[in-house]
């Protein structure tokens, strides 16, 4: 069966969602609340997300912050549930993380296993100060006591199976986000 | 390539290059955690891995073993003589019984060629080729090829020589099988007593001395002599040998400055492999058994992931 997949963003509309999180973000620095601010995108659509927004609040505010890449694969609920094995992609953390505060960038917020799993492998290499969660999109339907601290939108989809797909510009050659129903 | 669905791995022959590769790939992630403070991840947990080992082995095994703390499986190991192999129960009975407890994967070692690709097509569980015989080792052949290429930037093109006793070496096949599907030239050099002509129809270059082997080699493999594979005399004497085949000070300058000496162990020290080589510049025989540990977890990790 054919899946049908709806443009939900388009590339502008996209942009104001990576603004919104580089505001919500520059506002809590600005509070003094992110001492030693560093981010983590998860592998693979956290990265760009992460890299657009340290890009933002570098023109802005003149802050660099490191941006390190994490792949859970190794840290997944459902090794052996699924049929086969992805590839996994880079994990390169470029600074020590004890006492940092790390904001841990996905593009979609879904059932929240993904960060689970993220919150595990970070706790594996290092003991931040503290970690938040940022998000373009938050669709609902979380498993998880999980929740994001920033969040580009929050969006409802009408049925659960659906499922919010993102691309971006860097890997994709556009920035969009689609609904994708199978 | 996008996803691994294979639940046996059993000989690299089986392989296409970019299942090799994606093995590869896998393997220098696998090789960060154990860089990290922390050299565990949860990937295995609640798996259960059998070290069946019907033939004895100390480096492997162990290698698997600690890949397997490292992936968080439960692990249990059993040996000839501790399995009811030696009370006259057939191979496949102890596997079956083994796969009965509800064990994910087994990791077996035997005497016999083709012993696991015989399991395997009786069980739903994993079954990894720890070695077989004379026949295959595909782990070793999947580090050998990860240290060169981490080592060299690539395999392909490159002038591999396998040098020793290739008769008796199922590390001299896997590589074969590896290095060739890779793309890189391959020899092999020995005594021709050691040396199975039938090679070279498969496209790998044939040697009986050791200069020719040598020169022009970015990669240097050597094996040691299997005295308790050697049913009939195949050279004169050790001394002979070393003195013929071994690498040493004087035969080092038949080689490239930049090239890789590797051994995959147990040294000979003195008979293959002069001291003062092993231990030099050139040398990346322990480096090779770190890259085991990542390759194995790699490949159990994949495993375990296809398995229904």
């Amino acid at each position: 069966m054919k899946s049908q997949k709806t443009l939900l963003f388009n590339d502008t509309a996209t942009q104001a969602l990576i603004e919104r999180v580089a505001e919500l973000i520059i506002s809590d620095i600005n509070s003094g609340n992110l001492q030693h601010l560093a981010f983590i995108g998860i592998q693979s659509k956290g990265v760009p997300a992460a890299r657009r927004v340290a890009a933002i609040i570098a023109e802005q505010c003149n802050i660099q912050i490191p941006v390190a890449l994490l792949d859970i694969s190794m840290y997944r609920d459902d090794i052996g549930k699924r049929k086969s094995l992805p590839h996994i992609h880079k994990t390169e953390i470029p600074f020590d993380l004890d006492d940092k505060s790390i904001i841990l960038f996905d593009d979609v917020l879904h059932t929240g296993r993904t960060i689970r799993a993220a919150l595990d492998a970070i706790t594996d290499y290092g003991r931040p100060k503290l970690i938040r969660l940022a998000t373009l999109i938050d669709r609902g339907g979380q498993e998880f006591p999980i929740m994001a601290n920033y969040i580009g939108q929050t969006i409802e989809v009408e049925h659960q199976d659906d499922f919010v797909s993102m691309s971006w510009q860097e890997t994709d050659s556009k920035d969009a986000v689609y609904i994708v129903r199978k | 390539m996008t996803s691994w669905t294979k639940k046996d791995l059993l000989s690299l022959y089986d392989l296409e290059a970019e299942e090799i590769q994606f093995i590869l790939d896998t393997a220098a992630e696998f090789k960060k955690v154990s860089e990290r403070r922390v050299k565990k991840v949860p990937a295995l947990r609640g798996k259960t891995v059998v070290n069946f080992f019907v033939e004895p082995s100390t480096r492997t095994r162990t290698s698997f073993e600690l890949a397997e703390q490292r992936l968080s499986a439960d692990i249990i190991n059993i040996s000839a003589s501790s399995s009811s192999l030696s009370k006259g129960e057939s191979l496949l009975d102890t596997v079956k019984n083994i796969e009965a407890l509800q064990a994910d994967i087994i990791v077996m070692r035997h005497s016999a060629a083709g012993a696991h690709n015989f399991i395997s097509s009786h069980l739903k569980c994993g079954v990894v080729n720890a070695g077989d015989g004379a026949h295959s080792h595909p782990t070793q052949a999947l580090l050998d090829i990860f240290t060169i290429i981490e080592k060299k930037g690539g395999v392909k093109g490159l002038n591999v020589s396998i040098i020793g006793d290739i008769l008796h070496s199922r590390v001299a096949r896997s590589n074969i099988w590896g290095l060739l599907k890779l793309g890189a030239n391959v020899t092999i050099g020995g005594p021709a007593t050691l040396i199975p002509k039938e090679f070279a129809e498969i496209g790998v270059r044939v040697c009986d001395n050791l200069k020719d082997a040598m020169e022009g080699a970015d990669v240097i493999n050597l094996l040691r002599i299997q005295h308790e594979r050697q049913k009939a005399s195949f050279f004169p004497s050790i001394g002979e040998y070393s003195k013929i085949f071994g690498v040493n000070e004087d035969t080092i300058k038949y080689l490239k400055k930049d090239a890789l000496v590797m051994h995959p162990g147990p040294i000979n020290r003195g008979v293959e492999l002069a001291s003062s080589i092993a231990d030099g510049p050139q040398s990346v025989i322990l480096e090779q058994v770190t890259n085991g540990l990542a390759v194995r977890m790699a490949v159990l990790y994949l495993i375990a992931g296809s398995l229904d």
